[in-house]
Protein backbone atom coordinates (compact mmCIF):
# COMPACT_ATOMS: atom_id res chain seq x y z
CA UNK A 1 0.00 0.00 0.00
CA UNK A 2 1.44 3.14 -1.35
CA UNK A 3 1.76 5.70 1.71
CA UNK A 4 3.01 8.21 -0.24
CA UNK A 5 0.23 8.45 -2.96
CA UNK A 6 -0.95 11.44 -1.93
CA UNK A 7 1.48 13.27 -3.67
CA UNK A 8 -0.27 11.39 -7.20
CA UNK A 9 -3.64 12.10 -5.69
CA UNK A 10 -5.37 15.27 -7.29
CA UNK A 11 -4.54 18.17 -4.77
CA UNK A 12 -7.74 19.77 -3.73
CA UNK A 13 -7.86 23.32 -3.45
CA UNK A 14 -10.21 23.92 -1.15
CA UNK A 15 -8.71 24.68 2.29
CA UNK A 16 -11.35 22.47 4.13
CA UNK A 17 -10.90 20.18 7.22
CA UNK A 18 -11.48 17.44 5.45
CA UNK A 19 -9.10 17.96 2.01
CA UNK A 20 -6.15 18.41 4.36
CA UNK A 21 -6.30 15.16 6.36
CA UNK A 22 -3.13 13.28 5.06
CA UNK A 23 -3.75 9.72 3.29
CA UNK A 24 -1.78 8.08 6.13
CA UNK A 25 -4.17 9.19 8.63
CA UNK A 26 -6.93 7.82 6.30
CA UNK A 27 -5.74 4.71 6.14
CA UNK A 28 -5.57 4.38 9.71
CA UNK A 29 -9.28 5.25 10.42
CA UNK A 30 -10.35 3.72 7.16
CA UNK A 31 -11.52 0.12 8.61
CA UNK A 32 -13.40 2.07 11.03
CA UNK A 33 -14.91 4.28 9.19
CA UNK A 34 -16.06 1.26 7.00
CA UNK A 35 -17.45 -0.78 10.15
CA UNK A 36 -19.76 2.54 11.01
CA UNK A 37 -17.68 2.34 14.35
CA UNK A 38 -16.63 6.26 14.04
CA UNK A 39 -18.66 9.74 15.18
CA UNK A 40 -20.69 11.64 12.48
CA UNK A 41 -18.01 14.86 12.36
CA UNK A 42 -15.11 12.67 11.22
CA UNK A 43 -16.79 10.22 9.50
CA UNK A 44 -17.87 13.08 7.16
CA UNK A 45 -14.08 14.53 6.94
CA UNK A 46 -13.12 10.49 5.75
CA UNK A 47 -15.79 10.84 3.23
CA UNK A 48 -14.98 14.03 1.77
CA UNK A 49 -11.02 12.82 1.69
CA UNK A 50 -12.64 9.90 -0.21
CA UNK A 51 -14.28 12.00 -2.60
CA UNK A 52 -11.04 13.54 -3.78
CA UNK A 53 -8.87 11.17 -3.24
CA UNK A 54 -8.34 8.30 -5.99
CA UNK A 55 -6.08 6.34 -3.76
CA UNK A 56 -7.16 6.20 -0.92
CA UNK A 57 -10.68 5.11 -2.86
CA UNK A 58 -8.77 2.20 -4.50
CA UNK A 59 -7.32 1.19 -0.61
CA UNK A 60 -11.13 1.31 0.89
CA UNK A 61 -11.97 -0.72 -2.41
CA UNK A 62 -9.52 -3.59 -1.67
CA UNK A 63 -10.39 -3.40 2.09
CA UNK A 64 -14.19 -3.86 1.13
CA UNK A 65 -13.11 -6.98 -1.73
CA UNK A 66 -11.41 -8.32 1.59
CA UNK A 67 -14.22 -8.51 3.54
CA UNK A 68 -16.50 -9.25 1.09
CA UNK A 69 -14.07 -12.35 0.63
CA UNK A 70 -14.17 -13.19 4.14
CA UNK A 71 -17.91 -12.89 4.63
CA UNK A 72 -18.59 -15.20 1.57
CA UNK A 73 -16.63 -18.23 2.50
CA UNK A 74 -18.21 -17.98 6.08
CA UNK A 75 -21.50 -18.50 4.23
CA UNK A 76 -20.01 -20.51 1.77
CA UNK A 77 -17.83 -22.69 4.04
CA UNK A 78 -20.50 -25.40 5.42
CA UNK A 79 -21.28 -25.41 9.45
CA UNK A 80 -20.28 -29.39 11.03
CA UNK A 81 -23.59 -29.02 13.30
CA UNK A 82 -26.03 -26.50 14.15
CA UNK A 83 -27.03 -27.84 17.01
CA UNK A 84 -25.38 -29.45 20.41
CA UNK A 85 -25.52 -33.23 20.70
CA UNK A 86 -28.31 -34.57 22.58
CA UNK A 87 -25.91 -35.99 25.03
CA UNK A 88 -24.70 -32.20 25.60
CA UNK A 89 -27.64 -30.83 26.03
CA UNK A 90 -28.73 -33.50 28.30
CA UNK A 91 -25.76 -33.14 30.39
CA UNK A 92 -26.42 -28.79 30.44
CA UNK A 93 -29.86 -29.90 31.48
CA UNK A 94 -28.90 -31.80 34.25
CA UNK A 95 -26.97 -28.95 35.72
CA UNK A 96 -30.04 -27.34 36.03
CA UNK A 97 -32.09 -29.96 37.71
CA UNK A 98 -29.24 -31.61 39.93
CA UNK A 99 -27.36 -28.15 41.21
CA UNK A 100 -25.97 -29.70 44.10
CA UNK A 101 -24.61 -32.61 42.27
CA UNK A 102 -23.43 -30.34 39.58
CA UNK A 103 -21.79 -27.95 42.55
CA UNK A 104 -19.95 -31.47 43.29
CA UNK A 105 -18.56 -32.36 39.58
CA UNK A 106 -17.69 -28.85 39.32
CA UNK A 107 -15.67 -28.78 42.62
CA UNK A 108 -14.84 -32.73 42.37
CA UNK A 109 -11.10 -31.62 43.94
CA UNK A 110 -12.54 -29.87 46.98
CA UNK A 111 -14.48 -32.53 47.20
CA UNK A 112 -12.26 -35.50 47.01
CA UNK A 113 -10.02 -33.68 49.33
CA UNK A 114 -12.97 -33.27 52.02
CA UNK A 115 -14.50 -36.93 51.85
CA UNK A 116 -10.54 -38.30 52.56
CA UNK A 117 -9.91 -35.79 55.11
CA UNK A 118 -13.52 -37.08 57.03
CA UNK A 119 -12.58 -40.38 56.17
CA UNK A 120 -8.89 -39.93 58.03
CA UNK A 121 -10.60 -38.25 61.03
CA UNK A 122 -13.27 -41.33 61.20
CA UNK A 123 -10.01 -43.64 60.95
CA UNK A 124 -8.52 -41.51 63.80
CA UNK A 125 -11.60 -41.33 65.48
CA UNK A 126 -12.59 -45.09 65.52
CA UNK A 127 -8.96 -46.19 66.31
CA UNK A 128 -8.70 -43.60 69.81
CA UNK A 129 -11.92 -45.05 70.98
CA UNK A 130 -11.02 -48.81 70.50
CA UNK A 131 -7.45 -47.72 72.19
CA UNK A 132 -9.53 -46.60 74.93
CA UNK A 133 -12.13 -49.26 75.24
CA UNK A 134 -9.38 -52.54 75.19
CA UNK A 135 -8.53 -52.24 79.06
CA UNK A 136 -12.09 -52.01 80.54
CA UNK A 137 -13.14 -55.25 78.59
CA UNK A 138 -10.52 -56.90 80.35
CA UNK A 139 -11.40 -56.09 83.47
CA UNK A 140 -13.85 -58.25 85.46
CA UNK A 141 -13.36 -61.13 83.39
CA UNK A 142 -13.32 -64.10 85.72
CA UNK A 143 -10.40 -66.59 84.47
CA UNK A 144 -9.86 -69.87 85.95
CA UNK A 145 -7.41 -72.28 85.12
CA UNK A 146 -7.78 -75.55 86.36
CA UNK A 147 -9.86 -75.22 89.12
CA UNK A 148 -11.10 -78.43 90.06
CA UNK A 149 -8.64 -80.79 88.16
CA UNK A 150 -5.43 -80.54 90.58
CA UNK A 151 -6.02 -83.25 93.59
CA UNK A 152 -5.26 -82.07 96.89
CA UNK A 153 -5.11 -78.00 96.07
CA UNK A 154 -6.75 -76.35 98.64
CA UNK A 155 -10.56 -75.91 97.05
CA UNK A 156 -9.99 -78.32 94.30
CA UNK A 157 -12.55 -81.02 94.08
CA UNK A 158 -12.07 -84.09 92.01
CA UNK A 159 -14.81 -84.44 89.17
CA UNK A 160 -17.72 -87.02 89.69
CA UNK A 161 -17.19 -89.91 87.64
CA UNK A 162 -19.75 -90.71 85.43
CA UNK A 163 -21.50 -94.05 86.40
CA UNK B 1 -45.69 -25.32 36.42
CA UNK B 2 -43.21 -25.96 39.03
CA UNK B 3 -40.30 -23.04 39.39
CA UNK B 4 -37.88 -25.95 37.93
CA UNK B 5 -39.20 -26.83 35.36
CA UNK B 6 -40.23 -22.98 33.97
CA UNK B 7 -36.18 -22.30 34.54
CA UNK B 8 -35.84 -25.45 32.16
CA UNK B 9 -37.65 -24.53 29.36
CA UNK B 10 -36.39 -21.01 29.77
CA UNK B 11 -33.33 -22.53 29.12
CA UNK B 12 -34.23 -24.46 26.57
CA UNK B 13 -35.61 -21.03 24.86
CA UNK B 14 -32.14 -19.37 25.52
CA UNK B 15 -29.97 -22.77 24.08
CA UNK B 16 -32.16 -22.86 21.11
CA UNK B 17 -31.64 -19.34 20.40
CA UNK B 18 -27.94 -18.95 20.76
CA UNK B 19 -26.83 -22.68 20.21
CA UNK B 20 -25.80 -22.40 16.11
CA UNK B 21 -24.33 -19.06 16.54
CA UNK B 22 -22.36 -19.99 19.41
CA UNK B 23 -21.17 -23.62 17.60
CA UNK B 24 -20.48 -21.46 14.59
CA UNK B 25 -18.06 -19.13 16.58
CA UNK B 26 -16.31 -21.75 18.48
CA UNK B 27 -16.04 -23.88 15.23
CA UNK B 28 -14.21 -20.57 13.41
CA UNK B 29 -11.95 -19.95 16.82
CA UNK B 30 -10.65 -23.63 17.44
CA UNK B 31 -10.94 -24.98 14.34
CA UNK B 32 -12.44 -27.97 15.40
CA UNK B 33 -16.09 -29.46 15.47
CA UNK B 34 -15.49 -31.62 17.96
CA UNK B 35 -14.43 -29.02 20.63
CA UNK B 36 -16.86 -26.26 19.29
CA UNK B 37 -19.88 -28.77 20.76
CA UNK B 38 -17.29 -28.91 24.26
CA UNK B 39 -16.81 -25.90 24.03
CA UNK B 40 -20.53 -24.93 23.77
CA UNK B 41 -21.65 -27.34 26.42
CA UNK B 42 -19.61 -25.88 28.77
CA UNK B 43 -21.17 -22.77 27.84
CA UNK B 44 -23.99 -23.52 28.60
CA UNK B 45 -23.51 -25.68 31.67
CA UNK B 46 -21.89 -21.99 33.29
CA UNK B 47 -24.54 -20.20 32.36
CA UNK B 48 -26.65 -22.53 34.81
CA UNK B 49 -23.70 -22.15 37.14
CA UNK B 50 -23.59 -18.56 37.18
CA UNK B 51 -26.37 -17.22 35.64
CA UNK B 52 -28.63 -15.66 38.90
CA UNK B 53 -31.34 -13.76 36.40
CA UNK B 54 -33.84 -15.33 34.47
CA UNK B 55 -33.36 -16.91 31.50
CA UNK B 56 -34.22 -14.65 28.83
CA UNK B 57 -32.69 -13.81 24.98
CA UNK B 58 -31.50 -10.56 24.52
CA UNK B 59 -27.95 -8.50 24.43
CA UNK B 60 -26.91 -9.15 27.76
CA UNK B 61 -27.21 -12.92 27.61
CA UNK B 62 -25.69 -13.01 24.47
CA UNK B 63 -23.06 -11.02 25.04
CA UNK B 64 -22.19 -13.09 28.17
CA UNK B 65 -22.67 -16.53 26.13
CA UNK B 66 -20.15 -14.92 23.45
CA UNK B 67 -18.01 -13.97 26.39
CA UNK B 68 -18.01 -17.33 27.94
CA UNK B 69 -17.54 -19.02 24.57
CA UNK B 70 -14.66 -16.40 23.56
CA UNK B 71 -12.87 -17.94 26.95
CA UNK B 72 -13.90 -21.58 26.86
CA UNK B 73 -11.93 -21.34 22.87
CA UNK B 74 -8.87 -19.32 23.96
CA UNK B 75 -8.27 -22.07 26.93
CA UNK B 76 -8.59 -24.52 24.58
CA UNK B 77 -6.26 -23.28 21.76
CA UNK B 78 -3.20 -22.66 24.20
CA UNK B 79 -4.02 -26.46 25.57
CA UNK B 80 -3.66 -27.53 21.86
CA UNK B 81 -1.12 -25.13 21.11
CA UNK B 82 1.06 -26.32 24.42
CA UNK B 83 0.18 -30.70 23.54
CA UNK B 84 1.44 -30.12 19.51
CA UNK B 85 4.75 -28.43 20.73
CA UNK B 86 5.42 -30.92 22.95
CA UNK B 87 4.21 -33.45 20.31
CA UNK B 88 6.68 -31.62 18.02
CA UNK B 89 3.57 -30.88 15.64
CA UNK B 90 3.19 -27.17 15.82
CA UNK B 91 5.49 -26.61 12.94
CA UNK B 92 4.29 -29.07 10.61
CA UNK B 93 0.18 -27.55 11.70
CA UNK B 94 0.98 -24.43 10.87
CA UNK B 95 2.67 -26.01 7.34
CA UNK B 96 -0.48 -27.40 6.60
CA UNK B 97 -2.76 -24.04 7.74
CA UNK B 98 -0.54 -22.03 5.14
CA UNK B 99 -1.04 -24.32 2.25
CA UNK B 100 -3.82 -23.00 0.10
CA UNK B 101 -5.11 -26.29 -1.27
CA UNK B 102 -6.07 -27.84 2.29
CA UNK B 103 -9.02 -26.55 2.87
CA UNK B 104 -10.27 -26.41 -1.00
CA UNK B 105 -13.65 -27.89 -1.04
CA UNK B 106 -16.55 -27.86 -3.80
CA UNK B 107 -18.59 -24.81 -4.31
CA UNK B 108 -15.87 -23.00 -2.61
CA UNK B 109 -14.81 -19.83 -4.77
CA UNK B 110 -11.12 -19.03 -5.08
CA UNK B 111 -11.47 -15.72 -3.40
CA UNK B 112 -13.16 -17.14 -0.67
CA UNK B 113 -10.65 -19.80 -0.09
CA UNK B 114 -7.74 -16.81 -0.76
CA UNK B 115 -9.74 -14.92 2.14
CA UNK B 116 -9.73 -17.95 4.49
CA UNK B 117 -6.37 -18.65 4.26
CA UNK B 118 -4.76 -15.69 4.33
CA UNK B 119 -7.15 -15.20 8.06
CA UNK B 120 -4.89 -18.21 9.03
CA UNK B 121 -1.78 -16.20 8.75
CA UNK B 122 -2.69 -14.34 11.33
CA UNK B 123 -2.07 -14.88 15.19
CA UNK B 124 -4.79 -16.16 16.96
CA UNK B 125 -5.42 -12.73 18.66
CA UNK B 126 -6.28 -11.00 15.15
CA UNK B 127 -8.14 -14.32 13.90
CA UNK B 128 -10.60 -13.78 16.73
CA UNK B 129 -11.36 -10.00 16.03
CA UNK B 130 -11.81 -10.20 12.58
CA UNK B 131 -14.00 -13.43 13.20
CA UNK B 132 -15.88 -11.17 15.28
CA UNK B 133 -15.94 -8.25 13.52
CA UNK B 134 -16.41 -9.77 9.77
CA UNK B 135 -18.10 -12.80 10.20
CA UNK B 136 -20.05 -12.30 13.39
CA UNK B 137 -20.63 -8.83 12.91
CA UNK B 138 -20.08 -7.71 15.81
CA UNK B 139 -20.01 -3.96 17.46
CA UNK B 140 -16.50 -2.57 18.69
CA UNK B 141 -18.36 -2.24 22.15
CA UNK B 142 -19.16 -5.89 21.62
CA UNK B 143 -15.74 -7.51 20.59
CA UNK B 144 -14.65 -5.13 23.66
CA UNK B 145 -16.99 -7.02 25.69
CA UNK B 146 -16.34 -10.58 24.49
CA UNK B 147 -12.86 -10.23 25.20
CA UNK B 148 -12.04 -7.59 27.47
CA UNK B 149 -10.31 -5.69 25.17
CA UNK B 150 -10.81 -1.82 25.09
CA UNK B 151 -12.63 -0.31 22.24
CA UNK B 152 -9.41 1.46 21.11
CA UNK B 153 -7.24 -1.84 21.18
CA UNK B 154 -10.00 -3.39 19.08
CA UNK B 155 -9.96 -0.94 16.41
CA UNK B 156 -6.12 -0.83 16.85
CA UNK B 157 -6.07 -4.49 16.38
CA UNK B 158 -8.06 -5.07 13.49
CA UNK B 159 -6.99 -2.07 11.28
CA UNK B 160 -3.49 -3.75 10.94
CA UNK B 161 -5.23 -7.33 10.66
CA UNK B 162 -6.72 -5.75 7.96
CA UNK B 163 -3.68 -4.48 6.43
CA UNK B 164 -2.22 -7.81 6.89
CA UNK B 165 -5.18 -10.04 5.20
CA UNK B 166 -5.12 -7.03 2.43
CA UNK B 167 -1.15 -8.21 1.87
CA UNK B 168 -1.50 -11.56 2.35
CA UNK B 169 -4.94 -12.19 -0.14
CA UNK B 170 -2.44 -10.79 -2.55
CA UNK B 171 0.43 -12.31 -2.30
CA UNK B 172 -1.45 -15.98 -2.39
CA UNK B 173 -3.39 -14.60 -5.53
CA UNK B 174 -0.53 -14.18 -7.44
CA UNK B 175 1.21 -17.34 -6.14
CA UNK B 176 -1.75 -18.88 -7.27
CA UNK B 177 -1.66 -17.53 -10.85
CA UNK B 178 2.09 -18.18 -11.25
CA UNK B 179 0.84 -21.52 -9.44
Amino acid sequence: MNMNRDSNAPKPESPEPALRLQCAEIENVLFDYMSHEMGEARALLVREHLRHCPGCRVTAAGMQETVEALRKASREIPQEAEHLSDERRSRVKWALLHPVLEWMVHHHAVVSILIAVAVLLGLVYSLRRAGERKPEDLTGIAITIGQGYVDGHEGGTQPEKSP
Amino acid sequence: MKSADRRLDALERVMSVYETQLLRYAGRIASNPSAAQDIVQETFVRLVRKWHAPFEPGPAISSWLYRVAHNCAVDFIRRESRASVLHGKHAEQQEAAADPEIDRKDGLSDRAILAMNALKTLNDREQQLVVLKVMEEKSYREISEITGLSTGNVGYILHHAMKKLAVAISRMGDEHEQG
